[in-house]
């Protein structure tokens, strides 16, 4: 099969591509594409196209030297593409990317970040939630220093709106949530009774002065 | 607008940054007029895809289109428009050709279930067929159209209708055609009718042809059949709200239902039973095809279900009781294949084969009462020898006949006797066969028959007689010259029978007497099978039953011994007396042998055995034995029983003077006779020449009883044989009165004759005096049985109520017999009597008290 995408042509087998998107593979059944044999992805971007057709074949893809600063970027498209082409294992290794590089990111990065989130809010609907979570997150965490930037300002009002709620959810209505759920990450948890309410089974995580509490008497 | 203006701008950055990527039209243009364009594209593409020209489109535009329509969260309007364009094209071109086909003659045939006035069977079908072959193609049409529309709507179905949890637009889809094309309303006939009315009752209608006989097409019937199976009432797909089981099954029950009725009915009425099981039978199977070729493999078990019901259950009494077909007949005339079928059909619908049981039950039992009819009725004196079948009793009979004019009332009841155990033989192996043949050795049907038998076979009062006669009959000639497994069979069908019999004490008594003779007068033809025959019944019955049988033939060995031993013991004693004479001797454990019967009618008459006069030479004999015997056991007591024995005596008659011939030479003959008879000959050794004795002279000086006296001088003066006595008056009986002399003239053709053993010592049918004897005997017996059982159990308890003692007696007691309840009434009350045990007074249930 031959694919197309904005001039660039690359030939693919149907052996390998189809199984992994459902998409694909029923483009190639009943239609035109079925009969010629090409497809033409005429709205998608030749670069990542070629980096999702590597993922078929490799189950990961590289980026390019010029990608190196905007990764976070090229992890969103490609993230799209396998919601799109409906590529589950992409979507996967997409937003694990991501989520590392964000954990190592320094504060000159924001920029391509919250770009990437801007790309992301296009391209997905709201319940293909999980990437958007992860940049939130980073958000809240670190909210003070992105209120100061210039590009906050930039941010349509969609996206500032459903991050603020997002920041409401965790720092007002949930406090407890979410150092919970941070410290439940870093540390280990158990079952059995809490010694300050009482209550049998519980999951109870080690609080350093006042020992094990279950998550309500946090 | 400073959001859009600052979003463009941030747009534009990373634009800088990738100069190679394309503009993205979606970007920026969220708007409704670009929806409708996008809807526009699609619409047309559904059309082409509608008109089956769906090869000429482009996947990924479409796929594009609907994919931004989602993002922009339009999914709900996408949904909606497909959902809407479906329904228009089902009414503007699916419906009207389906309308078409449903023609005024359908629509009469499902209203009224009457094919219009001209239409034929054959035109119906045919008609049907269309209707069916035209909802078949646009079912498919529909199914293929649908799968492509989802292809292209896949990216909603899987994030907008997710999202929404609304149904995917293929369930919609099929939905849409259950509305819009089966439960289409039919105007203008009144009577709400929908095309999917017409659909079942063309199915039905088909059905109905192929179970008249007609061929249908098969595969089109089942292919509208899975279109029931792929919808379902409603959206969400539940799998018992599958259209075919909520609709159509019960339509197809309810119909298969009514025809079945209809078919018992006339079976029930025109045929009989052999052929309402072969219809049946195939119907059963051919609704199994049925399920398989054209309705659902779901119905199978309901349907089958609904012909049992109708077909076997309904009427199934009827159909076993018909005249000369019924379960009767087939019983009667081994009609195998019916009774298997019969077994078969009324397993499936009744595991516990009631109704079969029970007639299987009576058949038994009159056939069995049959055969005790037939032997208690027949006269065997009359029929004695061709009565007398081709197997096992043979040689009785034969002998029977040659026995000719002496033969007793006693003869031809052991014919009976004979006769009537291979009667209910005979019985049994049909049964047996029948058992393993058609009823799939049932165990339920072998406790009935089994129970049928026990109950004919004790009804017949004379059954523990007559099957322990049947096995003396075969020990002692029935088993000559057959082979191991033969012998085994007849071993079998003894210990089958024995099985049956509940009076088991009686029999013990029957068995007992009849084995004595069998052992005392050599007539056993085989110890081996004898032996064989205990353990059997040991097996069967346990040990305690056969511990005096066992008893018996160890007194046998042990015999055997003395005998020897005895005759050593003389031999060592040195001096050799020719005037000797030899000892064989049994000794018998008095516990052991079943002294009454034995010896016939004496106690009865009150003589004791042991007062008769020994002649000297035997008294001297029994003496020197009594010393060698009580030497070794003393304390024991010896009774000498002359009436078992028997005895050869060597018997010299001088030649006569002017006689010729044989008459002319001194003739010694051999004689095997009785002991008593013996003793009458003993006397007329010391006589003169010429003298005789008379009756009364005989019986004083030998102190016999009178019957056995007349038993041991009729052989010995009449039958000429043996005739070494002559009697005055020389006629055929013997009466006190009459005289005796030594028969000098006598001769035979050969040395060694054997004395004729007269009745009494042969085993046979007691006569009803006897038989009055040995139940009187059997009675006291009981009756001690149940004191000693009521005794052990009240001694353990100490006190007991009196429904549980008795309970407890007829448990311990049925091994043996089914202790009479007056009975054991009378023998609590004697025991009462005796000071074994109290009433309880006070007890609210009447209870006992034991008294040590």
């Amino acid at each position: 099969m031959t694919i197309k995408c904005g001039g660039a042509v690359f030939a693919a087998h149907k052996i390998v591509v189809l199984p992994q998107s459902k998409v694909l593979a029923a483009a190639f059944r009943n239609f035109i594409e079925g009969e010629s044999g090409e497809i033409d992805l005429e709205e998608d971007d030749p670069i990542y196209v070629r980096k999702m057709l590597e993922f078929c074949y490799k189950q990961e893809y590289t980026l390019g030297l010029g990608e190196v600063g905007s990764a976070l970027i090229s992890h969103t498209h490609l993230y799209i593409l396998g919601d799109k082409y409906d590529i589950t294992p992409l979507r996967e290794h997409a937003k694990a990317n991501y989520e590392e590089i964000l954990e190592s990111t320094k504060t000159q990065d924001s920029k391509y970040f919250l770009e990437s989130i801007e790309t992301l809010y296009e391209f997905t609907c709201r319940s293909d939630d999980e990437l958007r979570c992860i940049a939130k997150t980073v958000i809240c965490n670190r909210l003070t220093e992105f209120i100061m930037m210039d590009s906050w300002r930039d941010l349509s009002d969609r996206i500032a709106n459903d991050i603020l709620a997002w920041v409401a959810r965790r720092y007002i209505l949930f406090p407890k949530e979410k150092l919970w759920n941070v410290s439940a990450r870093n540390s280990q948890t158990k079952l059995g009774q809490c010694p300050q309410c009482k209550i049998e089974n519980k999951e109870l995580l080690q609080q350093q002065p006042t020992g094990w509490t279950c998550r309500e008497c946090w | 607008m400073a959001t859009t203006a600052s979003f463009d701008s941030a747009i534009s950055r990373s634009l800088s940054l990738r100069p190679s990527q394309p503009q993205n039209p979606v970007i920026g243009h969220g708007d409704g007029t670009n929806f409708e364009a996008l809807w526009d594209t699609l619409r047309s593409a559904l059309r082409e895809i509608h008109e089956k020209n769906a090869s000429k489109l482009s996947f990924e535009q479409l796929y594009r289109a609907s994919y931004k329509i989602v993002l922009r969260k339009q999914g709900d309007q996408l949904y909606d428009r497909v959902k809407e364009f479906e329904e228009q094209w089902f009414a503007a071109h699916v419906m009207p050709s389906i309308r078409k086909l449903i023609t005024n003659n359908l629509v009469n045939i499902t209203l009224g279930g009457v094919a219009g006035t001209a239409a034929t069977a054959n035109e119906r079908r045919l008609m049907g067929e269309e209707f069916l072959k035209g909802l078949k193609a646009s079912w498919e049409d529909h199914i293929t159209i649908m799968n492509m529309t989802t292809d292209v709507l896949m990216y909603m179905d899987r994030v907008y209708c997710a999202d929404n949890r609304r149904a995917s637009i293929f369930t919609t889809a099929m939905g849409l055609f259950r509305d819009h094309i089966l439960r289409f309303p039919l105007a203008g006939n009144g009577a709400n009718l929908m095309t999917f009315d017409i659909l079942n009752s063309v199915i039905l209608d088909q059905i109905g042809m192929e179970r008249e006989g007609d061929v249908i097409n098969k595969h089109l019937l089942r292919s509208c059949i899975y279109v029931l199976e792929g919808l379902f009432e409603t959206d969400a797909e539940v799998e018992n709200d599958k259209l075919y089981l909520t609709v159509f099954e019960v339509e197809f029950l309810r119909s298969s239902r009514a025809f079945y009725k209809n078919e018992c009915a006339n079976l029930l009425q025109d045929a009989n039973a052999s052929v309402w099981l072969r219809q049946t039978k195939r119907r059963l199977d051919e609704e199994q095809v049925r399920c398989q070729t054209t309705v659902s493999i779901l119905t199978s078990a309901k349907i089958a279900k609904v012909v049992e019901e109708e077909l076997i259950s309904r009427n199934l009494l009827e159909f076993l009781a018909m005249e000369g077909s019924g379960i009767k007949s087939m019983i009667e005339n081994d009609r195998f294949e019916d009774l298997e079928a019969l077994y078969q059909l009324i397993s499936r619908v009744d595991p516990s084969k009631g109704l079969l049981k029970e007639a299987l039950q009576s058949r038994a039992i009159a056939m069995g009462h049959e055969i005790n009819k037939t032997i208690q009725n027949t006269d065997w004196s009359a029929v004695a020898a061709p009565a007398a079948p081709e197997d096992g009793s043979n040689p009785v009979a034969n002998k029977a006949t040659s026995k000719g004019s002496r033969k007793t009332v006693g003869n031809h009841q052991t014919i009976a006797a004979i006769a009537w155990v291979d009667d209910v033989l005979r019985l049994k192996d049909k049964f047996d066969k029948m058992w393993v043949k058609c009823f799939d050795s049932d165990l339920i049907l072998q406790t009935a028959i089994t129970k049928a038998f026990s109950d004919f076979i004790n009804v017949f009062d004379r059954c523990s007689e007559y099957v322990s006669l049947f096995i003396d009959d075969n020990l002692k000639k029935g088993i000559k010259g057959k082979t191991e497994p033969e012998i085994d069979i007849v071993l079998n069908k003894a210990t089958t029978l024995i099985r049956y019999i509940t009076e088991k004490d009686l029999f013990e008594r029957y068995y007992k007497k009849h084995l004595a003779r069998r052992l005392l007068h050599g007539k056993s033809e085989s110890a081996d099978v004898e032996k064989q025959m205990i353990t059997r019944m040991k097996m069967e019955l346990g040990s305690a039953f056969t511990q005096k049988l066992e008893g018996m033939f160890k007194d046998m060995t042990m015999s055997e011994d003395l005998t020897c031993g005895y005759r050593n013991h003389i031999r060592s004693l040195g001096d050799v007396d020719h005037k000797q004479v030899e000892l064989s001797i049994n000794v018998l454990t008095s516990n052991h042998w079943p002294m009454e019967s034995m010896g016939g009618n004496m106690t009865k008459e009150g003589e004791a055995r042991q007062n008769c006069t020994w002649p000297p030479e035997i008294n001297t004999l029994q003496e020197s034995f009594k010393k060698f015997y009580l030497e070794e056991r003393n304390g024991r007591m010896l009774t000498w029983l002359g009436f078992l024995g028997n005895a050869d005596v060597k018997v010299t008659f001088p030649k006569i003077p002017g006689k010729e011939g044989l008459l002319c030479r001194e003739r010694r003959y051999e004689l095997h006779i009785p002991t008593y008879g013996m003793m009458v000959l003993l006397l007329f050794n010391d006589l003169q020449e010429g003298a005789t004795l008379s009756f009364e002279e005989i019986q004083e000086r030998i102190n016999i009883p009178t019957q056995e006296l007349v038993r041991s001088l009729q052989p010995l003066s009449i039958i000429p044989k043996c005739k070494v006595l002559t009697k005055i008056p020389a006629n055929k009986e013997v009466k006190p009165g009459d005289i005796f002399g030594f028969n000098s003239s006598f001769i035979s053709k050969a040395i060694r004759i054997k004395v004729p053993v007269v009745a009494g010592l042969v085993n046979k049918v007691e006569d009803a005096e006897e038989r009055k004897v040995t139940e009187e005997r059997n009675q006291q017996n009981r009756s001690h049985l149940i004191d000693s059982v009521i005794v052990r159990i009240m001694k353990a308890r100490k006190t007991t109520t009196h429904s549980s003692l008795f309970t407890e007696v007829i448990t311990q007691l049925s091994q043996r017999f089914k202790p009479d309840i007056s009975m054991m009434k009378k023998r609590i009350e004697s025991l009462i009597e005796r000071e074994y045990m109290i009433r309880v007074e006070e007890a609210t249930q009447p209870t006992y008290s034991y008294l040590a």
